[in-house]
């Protein structure tokens, strides 16, 4: 999966893929469908919205102030933090920690920022075994592939292929009923767990008072990363935390029935500080690594401040019409759907992903689901306005829109325009649409419905439609020819 | 990147020097709505019930302690585990289990290492609070209290009291609140079974935590809801 093939060229593969469309879209309707069961049982989901909103809001906007309280009290219950600029000095941090504890084996659960630092891939050419033990990342990792999906990452994984990936892993043939694959994984993750060195998790809220690391999970994997090695290294982002334990419970409430239309995730820990005097388990030394990474430039800039209230529950991705159609690997970037078409060209801001707020039909889906309420359409929207202001726009949709400014900002020029298309499209229109588009017009037209222009215009008919309505005596201001009198008077085009 | 370092950036962009102290909000936890008991007027033990078989999880109603131990008596009888393991202290004594255990090869919570308790094949607890709305139990760590004992064994029989119960979450993370700045290094809120959804959205349970979960529930008299 490369990112320079462009989001066209990697969503034009996507589409060839059956399989692929018919899983996403599966998944992807199976989990907006319990949402909206689960939100409804809830009830006042809008105020669930407006408060977890209020909430995130306050803390982005003293952020500063919420994560050094934050790093204060996990240092007070045991706890060191480390603060990485960009993704290599948290690489930077989790290697030291690794060589200075003579690590040979990592188990993790699933974390995007640590897919965000690709922290596997520089263990790995450490020498370090790591394994990813939430099963749908597990299987991404044999596959060595990249999570499709934020919340079910092998949402693009048939059962047969899962069957070859663990029957190659095991050395045992096995079959593809979910009970065995999925009790081969525990029985063979099981003993990574209890063999590793070092657990990673992510870190789905730290909350601000009490300096508690907050992980949800379905599988409980997280609670084995976290407790059964001697070294637990969690990995946030900066932004993720939650000013007191009572927020926890709106976010509770807020999160996974967003990810998944649950009441709450079948495990919901709070770590706070390593193992305490006589604790038989849990880790004897817990590190949390704050990760910026291009989030603080977001602070303070009117428009994308907000995109720093994701807690990414992957509700936009299931509601997003191109989401659907493409999954996740087509947008090339770690965060997929609206969230990542907005997210990755924040944090990376060149030409790598400057294409991706393309990727979106500006319905509103995504704004409409997300229970922060962020405004991704209107960012998305920024984002393209932006790309076309460094002037990286190409020169012929450059000029095609100065065209348009010239034709529609007067009205002799727009009617010249269209008179000029009414007799050029002759010989093109078949049924009222144009069938082949001549050259840049081709593009659209492979694809998608062109109506022709209509064989007499609105003003043409005006007169005509104007005695409709309001009869023949309708009065002084009705005239024959109403077209030419508005004309005149330089009325403007209804 | 030096903490201060790291901070004054944040503080900058968000056009000051420095850290301040937060402004006062309003809006602080669940909305009142949620926090009013009139929204949650229901029998919390039946609620409980009811939402943990839900998602896969077994409620047992005893009608007192001697109840229980029956109950649990005929449950380990069913299941025959080649090993338990409980809390360690004095979780069994103060629960009169002795007798029920007696048949089994049993562990404690600290009689052995972690290790022990990889191959052990029911898990009995107790727990701190439940939470009615949502089926949940809620666990925390402590020496006799270890974090692997709900979550490595294949079964799970925790042993709830009527007066640990709360209708919501909030109720629970505000008794916690009570107790900062140090929270137990571990706290975990369980709902039903460890389940996964991966392999074609197939549901599965006990992919790494237990595949079943029991909960003994029997009055114990002291704030009774």
């Amino acid at each position: 999966m490369t990112a320079q093939s462009g989001i066209s060229e990697r969503a034009q593969s996507a589409l060839e893929d059956d399989f692929l469309r018919q899983a996403v879209r599966f998944t992807a309707d199976r989990l907006r469908g319990k949402k909206q069961v689960s939100t409804e049982q809830l009830g006042n989901w809008e105020s669930w919205r407006e408060r977890g909103q209020a909430i995130r809001a306050h803390t982005i906007a003293n952020l500063d102030s919420y994560l050094a309280q934050f790093a204060d009290r996990v240092r007070q219950a045991g706890g060191h933090v480390h603060f990485a600029s960009d993704a290599a000095e948290a690489v930077e941090v989790v290697l030291s920690i690794a060589r200075g504890k003579g690590a040979r084996s990592v188990v993790k659960s699933k974390s995007m920022v640590s897919e965000e630092v690709h922290i596997n891939h520089h263990l790995q050419n450490a020498g370090i075994e790591v394994v990813e033990t939430d099963l749908g990342e597990y299987i991404v990792q044999l596959a060595n592939e990249t999570p499709s999906h934020i919340i079910i990452p092998a949402i693009h994984k048939t059962r047969a292929q899962i069957r070859d990936l663990f029957t190659a892993a095991g050395g045992e043939q096995l079959t593809t009923d979910t009970k065995t694959l999925a009790g081969f994984a525990r029985q063979r993750l099981r003993q990574k767990f209890l063999a590793a060195d070092i657990g990673i998790t992510g870190c789905n809220f730290g909350i601000a008072e009490t300096g508690t690391v907050v992980l949800f999970t379905n599988e409980g994997n997280a609670d084995m990363v976290a407790n059964l090695p001697k070294t637990h290294i969690v990995l946030m982002g900066m932004e993720r935390l939650l000013p007191t334990l009572e927020d926890l419970e709106v976010f509770a409430n807020l999160l996974p029935r967003s990810a998944t239309g649950q009441p709450l995730t079948a495990y919901l820990s709070m770590i706070t500080g390593p193992r305490r005097r006589g604790d038989l388990d849990g880790p004897e030394e817990l590190h949390v690594v704050v990760l910026d990474n291009g989030r603080s430039r977001q602070l303070g800039d009117p428009h994308f401040q907000a995109v720093l209230h994701c807690i990414r529950c992957g509700a936009c991705l299931n509601v997003c019409p191109v989401y659907r159609q493409i999954g996740g690997h087509a947008y090339g970037s770690v965060y997929p759907g609206p969230i990542g078409a907005v997210l990755t060209p924040l944090l990376q801001q060149d030409e790598t992903y400057a294409d991706l707020p393309y990727a979106s039909s500006l319905c509103g889906a995504c704004a409409e689901a997300c229970p922060v309420k962020i405004p991704l359409h209107d960012m998305l929207v920024r984002l393209r306005q932006r790309r076309a202001a460094t002037g990286r726009t190409p020169a012929l949709e450059k000029s095609a829109f100065h065209a348009y400014r010239v034709a529609f900002a007067n009205h002799r020029r727009y009617r010249l325009a269209f008179g000029t298309a009414r007799v050029l499209q002759r010989p093109l229109v078949q049924d009222g649409g144009i069938a082949n588009g001549v050259g840049p017009l081709s593009a659209w037209t492979a694809t998608r419905y062109a109506p022709a222009v209509a064989p007499r215009s609105f003003r043409a008919r005006w007169g005509e439609l104007r005695q409709t309505l309001h009869g023949p005596s309708g009065g002084s201001r009705t005239s024959e020819d109403g077209d030419a009198r508005r004309q005149e008077e330089g009325t403007r085009d209804a | 990147m030096r903490e201060a370092d790291f901070l004054r950036r944040i503080s900058e962009r968000l056009g000051r020097p420095q850290p301040t102290v937060p402004p006062h909000r309003m809006e602080i936890g669940a909305p009142d709505f949620w926090r009013n008991p009139a929204a949650h007027a229901y029998a919390p033990a039946e609620r409980f019930a009811r939402e943990l078989e839900q998602v896969g999880g077994m409620a047992v109603s005893c009608s007192s302690l001697a109840d229980l131990r029956t109950k649990l008596h005929d449950l380990l009888a069913q299941w025959q585990p080649r090993r338990i393991g409980t809390w360690g202290g004095n979780f069994v004594q103060e629960m009169g289990l002795n007798s029920v255990l007696a048949p089994y090869e049993w562990i404690r919570w600290g009689d052995g290492g972690t290790d022990a308790f990889a191959h052990v094949d029911v898990a009995i607890t107790g727990c701190a609070f439940a939470v009615a709305g949502t089926g949940t139990i809620v666990m925390e760590s402590s020496p006799e209290r270890g974090r692997s004992v709900a979550v490595l064994p294949p079964v799970h029989v925790v042993l709830l009291r009527t007066s640990q119960l709360r209708h919501r979450m909030g109720e629970v993370l505000e008794e916690l609140a009570q107790r900062k700045p140090v929270l137990p290094a571990s706290i975990h809120f369980i709902t039903g079974p460890s389940r996964s959804s991966d392999i074609e959205n197939d549901q599965t349970i006990g992919v790494h935590g237990p595949a079943a979960v029991y909960v003994l529930i029997w009055p114990d008299g002291a704030g009774q809801p």
